[in-house]
């Protein structure tokens, strides 16, 4: 079963995503002019259910964490601040707080740079199918292999 | 309704180990079902996108890492196993490996006979050096660093046909052109009427006085012997599952070789994604391949640019300074021999328990092959080296490399991953080991193991060829012993 992920995390996700990569900022686009929302949906969708509940919970961390200092929850604050909550977790003598910013780092890093509006930005020039002619070999010769479920 | 399947060997689990022992056992004239949890995929729905192809062929999408997310680790997922997603290097097991693993029983035959067979499974593979003009950019630079600081290095072989150099072979090879397990081993098993089935899920395997019954969602197969080659993650999680084997070490004795990425930017392009991807390998601190202690391999390690992301430190601009010199990167990591063990075991819902970190020892070695690692990327013209830490993003001279000893090594400090889970169900010859020396699992008849979990060490090089070595060599023991 896909475990369900709260409207709230999402936007938080994605306001998180946008301070590790400091979308808009010259030719990067912003993270909500890309498909980066759909990316971490279909990430999450690998997780435990175990995992997105800890990911919840490290969600409700980093608001605390950021109403403490700034007096907001985390996707409310300026960049200049949500960069200073995500710099205070890295820098924790808390394990915990380090592996959330680790966690986050990894999943909104991978969500925006694997979808294809941001590869223009670093160079990237994208698949070779259907631009590049390869001669494709045969499969290996297994007949039919049945699927049981 | 349950589907009911019978045969005299059913073998779970379809990589590089499941599908030597399935096919050796069929061709040893047994009436063999192979059983695979995920799909058969179709090459030609490949379509060179991290965005798809993560899901489709990594276990847990790729997202699965330690208990602690501490270390990633991908496994493969689907017929084939890793062998679908690996780079196609293909590396024979150290000679002094084995010969430390034969002291311990840890061999399922003399060493002569396990070196002839990783040459019949190198002929199978179609394994063939790196022609000079396939090394792209990235392995040259890396080539040439070592060269310039004196350290060795190796042109490795590949079980790649006529490689088109497209760059994509981590995420599958969209023209059939890797010759991976299917190819090598699983074509010529089921021209002997090998029988394989994917989708099967195995939760459970039950050993009788008179066979074996294997039961998953919606099927069951009843068989005489059991091969269990369903992964170094997989393999102890079913047999604890399933109560078997005597051994206390079941599952605790995983190996990572744990893999520390670090990048370098240089002026000129690179283009680290295109070309065969791993080609050079810096041999000069594999002190294992010499029977030494330890050690490490440098090879290269270049990503699409999410994963090249997810391994960036710091934030904002630091992020997207480094991400517009993408094309300009070079990208390589430390493989080490690792010597500290982790443990495996069943959590919730089916999903691994996995927790391992390296040791003193293993992270001075570690640490020892970044040092090495930033230096060769200087040497070979980087203006700057990205490095694994969290509190050393980056150094630029040889002056700073220093700085190295005294950052900090602690879970989410550093980036470590591993592609090469092994050696969780070990063999030897010591009684309290997880496996018999022919492959049984101590405290069963029925029921073999023939994959990477049955190293008794970790193997130091990519494992692929040791793997199937492995497999093939338990299989023909299964046959030998049932035929007699």
């Amino acid at each position: 079963m896909t475990p369900t992920v709260r409207p709230w995390l999402e936007r938080q996700l994605l306001a998180v995503a946008a301070t590790f990569v400091e979308d808009g900022v010259g030719d990067f686009p912003v993270v909500a002019a890309t498909a980066t929302g759909a990316r971490l949906q279909e990430l999450l969708g690998q997780l435990s259910a175990g995992e997105v509940r800890l990911l919840h919970l490290g969600g409700r961390a980093l608001d605390l964490r950021a109403a403490l200092r700034f007096g907001r929850c985390f996707h409310r604050l300026d960049i200049v601040r949500r960069r200073r909550v995500l710099a205070a977790l890295a820098d924790s003598t808390v394990g915990p707080f380090r592996r959330l910013h680790q966690v986050l780092k990894q999943l909104t890093q991978l969500a925006y740079f694997m979808d294809e509006g941001t590869w223009g930005a670093i160079g990237y020039d994208g698949p070779w199918l259907g631009r590049i002619d390869v001669t494709v070999a045969s499969p290996p010769a297994l007949g039919r292999v049945e699927e049981l479920q | 309704m349950t589907a009911e399947l019978e045969a005299q060997v059913c073998v779970i689990g379809s990589g590089a180990g499941g599908c030597a022992a399935a096919s050796e056992l069929q061709r040893g004239g047994f009436d063999t079902l192979l059983l695979e949890d995920g799909p058969h995929h179709d090459p030609a729905s490949f379509d060179q996108r991290e965005s798809t192809m993560m899901s489709r062929l990594y276990a847990d999408g790729g997202l699965r890492t330690t208990t602690n997310q501490a270390v990633g680790i991908i496994s493969g997922r689907g017929l084939g196993g890793s062998t679908t997603h690996n780079t196609g290097l293909a590396v024979p097991p150290p000679i002094a490996v084995l010969e430390a693993w034969a002291r311990v029983g840890g061999l399922p035959a003399p060493v002569e006979d396990v070196v002839g067979c990783a040459d019949e499974v190198m002929t199978r593979l179609g394994a063939r050096s790196v022609d000079a003009d396939e090394i792209n950019a990235n392995n040259r630079l890396l080539a040439t660093g070592a060269e310039r600081l004196g350290v060795s290095s190796v042109v490795a072989q590949h079980n790649r046909a006529r490689c088109s150099g497209c760059g994509y072979c981590m995420i599958g090879c969209a023209y059939n052109l890797k010759r991976n397990a299917l190819f090598a081993w699983l074509e010529d098993g089921v021209r002997a009427g090998l029988a394989v089935r994917t989708g099967a899920r195995v939760e459970h395997i039950r050993e009788t006085a008179r066979g074996c019954v294997v039961r998953g969602r919606g099927f069951q197969v009843r068989c005489d012997q059991v091969v269990v080659a369903a992964s170094a993650i997989g393999t102890p999680m079913l047999l604890r599952n399933s109560g078997l084997g005597s051994s206390r070490r079941i599952g605790r004795t995983l190996r990572l070789h744990p893999f520390a990425p670090v990048a370098a930017v240089f002026d000129d392009p690179v283009i680290a994604w295109r070309g065969v991807p791993q080609s050079v390998l810096v041999t000069g601190g594999a002190r294992f391949l010499d029977g030494g202690r330890g050690g490490f391999i440098l090879m290269a390690g270049a990503a699409g640019p999410g994963a090249m992301a997810a391994f960036v430190s710091g934030h904002g601009r630091e992020v997207t300074d480094v991400m517009r010199a993408y094309p300009r990167l070079a990208a390589a990591g430390v493989l080490l021999h690792d010597e500290g063990c982790g443990t495996v075991s069943a959590g919730r819902g089916g999903r691994p328990r996995i927790r391992y970190w390296p040791d003193r020892h293993d992270r001075n070695g570690i640490r020892d092959g970044i040092r090495l690692l930033a230096r060769i990327w200087l040497a070979a013209g980087a203006r700057r080296v990205l490095l694994p830490f969290r509190q050393l993003r980056e150094v630029a001279s040889e002056a700073e490399v220093s700085r190295l000893d005294g950052v900090a090594f602690r879970p989410h400090d550093v980036s470590l991953n591993s592609v090469h889970p092994q050696g969780s169900v070990s063999m030897g010859a010591d009684p309290a080991a997880a496996v018999r020396p022919d492959g049984r699992l101590r405290g069963t008849r029925r029921v073999w193991v023939a994959d990477g979990s049955l190293f008794p060490g970790s193997v130091g090089v990519p494992p692929q060829v040791a793997i199937m070595t492995f497999g093939a060599l338990v299989g023909r023991s299964m046959v030998a012993e049932m035929k007699s």
